[in-house]
């Protein structure tokens, strides 16, 4: 198995065993989602969280090394993926409820330049970030609202490659602690202000509208949220 | 229009021009900013430099008060539109430009919406007008 993998369309699917995986040559901007947490060959996470752990699945090559970059299960709710798990992988399948585990390569055009990568590191590197981080007295991030974060980001990087929404969202860490998603589309924008288990939906239309309408909502009503965004 | 004396005597006019420090991370990768740049959300006083009592040939010495900073501009009507005030404060921290040193008022009791309403509107005019300098490594 060469690069050829990597050119199937966007809509078939392949399975292919671990040992084939090893053979894959260098993979670019190739990323795993795997049911809710999305994993890198190339990206290599350090995350740490206390009640989610990395969980690194397994090393083939030096290109090749798979780690869970973002996770996305509550601290009441540990992640724990065996190993076994991972004895086959699908390639650019979509409806990746049925699937363990994806891996979506170039092809897809909409996948070629994965932000969401960049976006969960930038989660991961909040983690670090001491008190006053902004040199004026930032509180630093909650575990509780990074985890909320990285969920809210899933769910946003997964809406947006549905609605082929292009414009990526910009993450703002703000000064009380609180993570926020700026997200333009059209002539709507939506904030999503994250703390703790809290989120702030603001939304305003057209652009130029100065008031907005705000409620706090539950993580789980996010996608509602975005739907208003891409209607 | 006119803003009045400040309690410091100074006068502030519409069309003064305000220097906000942004945080790398309140930059995008394009080298906007985004609504981090103006949050309201914790300071009760947000700093900004009053623009004319900072010579432009101290311009690179006021700028490196906060080297890991970018440096944005509003006006004082920018600040007046979002129904924010400026008032000059001295700020030893500030050394040779403490004089130059001034604080957003009027939001301490606004709720999360209208300090966001605020910071989103401060983050529109900042981008309309010049983005006077990015820091190393800005953005996410």
């Amino acid at each position: 198995m060469g690069t050829n993998v990597l050119t199937l369309p966007a809509h078939s699917s392949k399975s292919v065993t671990l040992a084939e995986l090893q053979d894959l040559p260098a993979m670019g901007d190739v990323f795993c989602l795997y049911r809710r947490h999305l994993f890198s060959p190339t990206a290599v996470s350090e995350l740490s969280r206390p009640m989610t752990p990395l969980i690194p699945l397994e090393s083939f090559h030096s290109l090749l090394t798979i780690n869970v970059l973002m996770e996305g299960m509550t601290a009441a709710s540990p992640l724990r993926i065996p190993k076994q798990t991972f004895d086959t992988f699908l390639f650019n399948q979509w409806d990746f409820p049925t699937t363990e585990v994806l891996l979506l390569g170039p092809s897809v055009q909409s996948m070629s330049h994965p932000w969401v990568f960049d976006a969960a590191k930038s989660l991961n590197d909040f983690q670090q970030w001491e008190p006053n981080w902004n040199g004026a007295g930032a509180l630093a991030f909650s575990s509780e609202t990074l985890d909320t974060a990285r969920d809210a980001l899933e769910k946003i990087w997964l809406f947006f490659v549905r609605n082929d929404i292009r414009k990526q969202p910009n993450i703002v860490p703000l000064d009380d602690g609180s993570i926020r998603f700026e997200m333009v589309n059209g002539e709507k924008e939506l904030f999503l202000t994250i703390l703790g288990k809290s989120i702030e939906g603001q939304k305003w239309h057209p652009l130029t509208a100065v008031e907005s309408e705000y409620q706090v909502i539950e993580p789980p009503v996010v996608e509602r949220e975005l739907e208003w965004l891409a209607a | 229009m006119a803003c009045g004396l400040s309690s410091s005597g100074l006068s502030l006019d519409a069309n003064d021009y305000l220097y906000r420090f942004v945080h790398r991370s309140s930059f995008n990768g394009d080298g906007t900013v985004n609504s981090g740049a103006f949050s309201l959300r914790r300071d009760p006083e947000a700093s900004v430099g009053i623009a004319k009592l900072i010579p432009s040939s101290s311009f690179d010495a006021f700028r490196l008060l906060k080297p890991e900073h970018g440096l944005a501009q509003i006006t004082v009507e920018d600040a007046a539109a979002t129904e924010l005030g400026v008032s000059p404060q001295r700020d030893e921290d500030w050394g040779a430009f403490a004089d130059a040193h001034a604080i957003l008022t009027g939001y301490a009791h606004w709720t999360n919406k209208k300090k966001d309403e605020a910071a989103r509107a401060l983050r529109d005019a900042a981008n309309q007008r010049r983005i006077l300098c990015r820091p190393p490594n800005f953005g996410l």
